[in-house]
């Protein structure tokens, strides 16, 4: 069942989280810097990125702290000065403070790497003496302007900012920003989505420092909303570019012309192209004026969605089938009496209809959900042009499919496990040069990085032309950690498959690249929890692929609720042969194993009551049997009754129990709350083992 | 039946204030907001006897929430208490300022958050 | 291809317990700050660290769970995710609860391995914040679940290692 619990190893979990955590903010933060030297290359700083930046330094902070890390939280504590005087436009943006950024992002995973929270005194002097350097950088900055006084900016708002926004707002005036207020109206029950609107287009031209809500002109139904905002432009330019009918912009402060810093550069203005590249990354600004006003226009029909808020829409849409479902009864109950058969009838068209329109609200919900493997494809991309620069070693990668859509959150879980397999394939797979060379090689290795629609399922695969698994290896190491006999009969898949057990692989070595601390166990844990599968191929001397097989979308089933004593459980449907309602009569006994004869044949039984622990019916009274099947195996399960067919969400089962032999996960069944759903292959199983014991 | 409004983004320590509330030892019914936005939604739906609020919230601060329910007719007559982190002495004052009637220091002791409310509730109710 | 983590230096709990142990014994220039969750079992105040719990929820109904210990109660959904609720009297050995619903509470907490989990609780006061020189070794038997004592007006409050609580030796 693709929600059933995987396993984790319990040692050093809380430390392992750690490390894991730190690692993916130095990542974020490498591929953040990797982007602002890019976007630096056209001129301009992107706040927005800078903002990012700044947010990752602060929780690296943060946690550093809280684990006894002192260097490094010492260090992202002085990444904080460089990026709030980046943002604020105090440091220019050039190439010695993002080098310095560069250079204490990977101190601090040197530190981490050295596995102590108290630093050796080497690293000690390494780390003081960049913090030193940390420091002199921002003291050659600029002394702040005298001119901070805040005149001109209403006093009503003035005196509704925090300590913190008060500090941006002086910032903003110290770097020479221009200050202006922008008004509008909402109705007060649904102001939110119209705000947000609001807020994201100012954000793409300037910072937000205050949101002052007020009474609008109807205080009962409207709200009135003044955004306190810093930007380079001018109001006039500000109000042109917010696309809202009723917002009204008003200056406060005009910008300095000139930046007070002598030599500084561009401070982060957004010309139409930044406005571009904000909104939609990866996609090159067109050059020409006219196919500018037509990009801006796709921008404002493109909705950002919190991705919580289409789970809270699947879960509506899941309770409305099961209204349908009721209506449907409805119906049917009204058609079988003759007094309100007419009646019946009409409610019986109006569920057909409903029924057709709720499946494509289903599906609807289902495709909004759909992202593209683009952004997960581009950030490998990014991460194999920084091993390549930093390590020298020449490998490209060719990627294919990236409009290939998945679920949102099948996408984002499986980032980890791809980053983890090509960083392998860098890392060990390909070869140095010189090996290549005699190999008869060309001298640039490759790593190809595919994904394509297949049915229901996208297939990923990661194919490497490097030296390949060398199945003897393999064998050997798997033996040395006892995983198999050293006589084992395996064939060429099952040796390769061994790679993916827990602890194995096929060189001890570390580098500063292989990164993340996971194997190949978790690479397969992480997929299987997610519904796919992973298999690897591999041909000595030619090259590895790794292919995923991954579910479309999150696992929806179509379930058969059923009660035993006073609890519910749902069987999936698709494991389903049958129901029957038995009399008691009808069950037969031999060596005190329970079975009934359908259709000429034994079939053995199993009462859910004795499975679970829960107190059996009175005697003769009518039970139910759900006919279920994995393979040629039949087993007939005993409920108290049937209750009927909903569609499900398996969600698995968090907490300190692992796994549940027999529960495959739980799901949500609006009234009738959360419901346990059965593993019917483990059942299944189970039964059978049970026979051939006897 | 007095009706509490609490805005508190840390879903702990709104518990923390319900639970306090909880025992007043008035007849009392609790709404929660999580944030500012929230607040300003929930605001025209009750006709609140008090709101307890936090400073530092992630869409609009409590500043700016006492600023609006003060400038507004229908709400400007609640009584206001402020429920904020230690170090924040600069924001408290200017809760004051714009307004609100009382302010206690995070982590609170409840019996002194019960006693405050209490006195806030009981003494718009007099006027 | 993996790099060895167990080289790194102590959790917050392991350092928790060592000031508890070493309070007298060697001066402590730490001055941080712990916040601590109070929780009550009967009469009885324990705490757990702040940054562990997610959120405090109202008694609602747990669906039962065949096949767990008895300390498990069954599982909740919240928000879309199903949780196991522990019962912290059970896991403690103590009989079941006498106190009235209305203040029962459970507290979600953050496992150590990005799961959640409920704990079950007779009710919830405060959050209590102080210094670690402040904490004192626990009385009870070692590698039990109260990891120090913490002092709180005139009497001391049982401080829970978390991941002791939730490990019910079992699966993992």
């Amino acid at each position: 069942m693709a929600a059933r619990r995987t396993q984790k190893p319990a040692r050093n979990r809380a430390t392992r989280e750690f490390v894991s955590e730190v690692e993916e903010i130095l990542e974020r933060m490498r591929a953040d810097l990797s982007d602002l030297a890019d976007a630096r290359a056209g001129g301009r700083l992107d706040p927005e990125l800078a903002n990012r930046l700044f947010r990752s330094a602060h929780s690296l902070k943060g946690i550093a702290g809280m684990f006894g890390f002192e260097g490094v939280s010492d260090l992202a504590h002085h990444m904080e000065d460089i990026l709030d005087g980046l943002r604020m436009g105090r440091l220019p943006p050039g190439a010695p403070a993002l080098a310095l950024l560069d250079e204490v992002v990977e101190v601090v995973a040197g530190l981490l790497g050295s596995g102590e929270g108290e630093l050796a005194a080497g690293a000690r002097a390494q780390v003081q003496a960049l913090i030193e350097r940390i420091v002199a950088s921002l003291a050659s900055e600029a002394p702040p302007a005298a001119d901070d006084d805040l005149d001109g900016i209403d006093a009503s708002i003035l005196r509704a900012l925090t300590e913190y926004e008060e500090h941006r707002l002086r910032e903003s005036l110290r770097a020479g920003r221009a200050i202006h207020l922008v008004e509008a109206s909402f109705e007060i029950l649904s102001f939110e989505e119209g705000l947000s609107e609001l807020t994201g287009s100012v954000r793409a031209l300037g910072e937000v420092l205050s949101t002052l809500p007020a009474p609008g002109d109807s205080p009962d139904s409207q709200i009135r909303f003044s955004l306190l905002v810093a930007t380079e432009c001018d109001a006039a330019e500000l109000g042109s570019r917010i696309d809202l009918p009723n917002a009204m912009v008003r200056a406060m402060r005009a910008s300095r012309a000139t930046p007070t810093q002598p030599g500084s550069a561009a401070p982060a203005a957004s010309a139409p192209t930044e406005l571009l590249r904000d909104a939609s990354p990866g996609e090159s600004p067109r050059a020409d004026g006219g196919s500018e006003i037509e990009s801006l226009k796709s921008i404002s029909e493109t909705v950002r969605v919190d991705i919580r808020k289409l789970d809270e829409l699947m879960n509506l849409v899941g309770e409305l089938v099961i209204q349908r479902g009721a209506i449907g009864s409805l119906a049917d109950r009204l058609l079988a009496d003759p007094a309100t058969a007419r009646a019946g009838l009409e409610l019986s068209k109006l569920h057909k209809s409903l029924e057709r329109r709720l499946t494509d609200l289903q599906a609807g919900v289902l495709e909004v959900r759909m992202v593209p493997l683009r952004q997960v494809f581009e950030k490998l991309s990014r991460v194999v042009r920084r091993l390549r620069r930093d390590l020298g070693k020449d490998v490209r990668l060719d990627i294919r499919g990236g409009d290939t859509e998945l679920d949102k959150l099948i996408v984002e879980q499986l980032a980890d496990p791809l980053m983890h397999v090509v960083r392998n394939a860098f890392d060990h797979a390909i070869e140095p040069a010189a090996d290549r060379a005699s190999a008869g090689k060309p001298a640039e290795g490759s790593i190809r990085l595919e994904a394509l629609q297949r049915g229901n399922h996208v297939v990923i695969e990661v194919a490497d032309d490097g030296r390949g698994i060398d199945p003897e290896a393999v064998r050997q190491r798997a033996h040395t950690l006892g995983l198999i006999e050293q006589d084992a009969v395996l064939s060429r898949k099952e040796v390769l498959d061994l790679i993916f057990a827990p602890g194995l692989s096929t060189t001890t070595e570390v580098t500063e690249t292989s990164g993340r601390g996971v194997g190949m166990d978790v690479v397969r844990e992480n997929v299987t929890a997610l519904g796919g599968i992973v298999h690897v191929d591999s041909q000595p001397g030619r090259g590895t692929t790794v292919v995923f097989t991954l579910p479309i979308t999150l696992a929806i089933i179509r379930a058969l609720t059923v009660g035993v004593a006073d609890q519910r459980f749902a069987i999936p449907l698709t494991t389903v042969l049958e129901t029957m309602l038995v009399d008691p009569v009808a069950i037969q006994r031999s060596e005190g194993r329970e079975f009934l004869t359908l259709r000429g044949e034994p079939l053995p039984l199993r009462r859910l009551h004795a499975e679970f622990g829960l107190p059996s019916p009175p005697a003769g009274a009518r039970v139910a049997v759900v006919v279920v099947g994995l393979g040629d195996l039949r087993l007939g399960l005993v409920v108290d009754h049937l209750e009927g067919q909903q569609d499900a969400v398996i969600k698995p089962i968090q907490g300190p129990v692992r796994s549940v032999r027999g529960i495959a996960g739980a799901t949500e069944l609006g009234d009738l709350g959360t419901v346990l759903v059965l593993d019917v292959a483990s059942l299944v199983e189970d039964a059978a083992k049970r026979r051939e014991a006897a | 039946m007095h009706h509490i409004l609490i805005v508190e983004d840390s879903p702990t320590m709104r518990s923390l204030v319900v639970s306090a509330l909880e025992d007043i030892g008035l007849p009392v019914r609790i709404s929660e907001a999580s944030s500012g936005f929230e607040a300003l939604r929930e605001l025209p739906r009750g006709d609140y006897d008090l709101i307890v609020t936090d400073i530092n919230m992630p869409d609009i601060n409590g500043l700016e929430l006492i600023s609006f329910v003060r400038r507004n007719a229908a709400y400007r007559s609640i009584p206001l208490l402020i429920i904020s982190t230690e170090g924040s002495e600069r924001d408290r004052e200017r809760g004051l300022e714009l307004g609100a009637d009382a302010y206690l220091v995070k982590p609170f002791d409840p019996a002194a958050l019960r006693r405050t409310a209490k006195e806030l509730l009981e003494k718009a109710r007099g006027e | 291809m993996s790099i060895e983590i167990g080289a790194l230096g102590p959790g917050p709990f392991e350092e928790l317990a060592r000031s508890a142990a070493l309070h007298g014994q060697e001066p402590i220039e730490s001055t941080s700050e712990r916040e601590l969750l109070v929780l009550w079992l009967d009469d009885d105040p324990y705490a757990l660290p702040v940054e562990r719990v997610r959120e405090i929820v109202r008694w609602r109904p747990i669906t039962p769970v065949p096949r767990v210990p008895a300390a498990v109660r069954g599982v909740l959904s919240l928000r879309g995710e199903i949780v196991q609720v522990i019962d912290l009297r059970l896991r403690l050995g103590l009989a079941p609860s006498l106190a009235e619903g209305r203040r029962r509470r459970i507290v979600v907490l953050h496992g150590d391995d990005g799961q959640m989990t409920g704990l079950l609780v007779d009710r919830v006061s405060e959050v209590l914040r102080l210094r670690d020189e402040e904490l004192r070794a626990p009385t009870g038997r070692d590698a039990g679940t109260v990891v120090a004592l913490a002092p709180q007006g005139d009497r001391f409050v049982s401080v829970f290692d978390v991941d002791r609580v939730l490990d019910l030796g079992v699966g993992a």
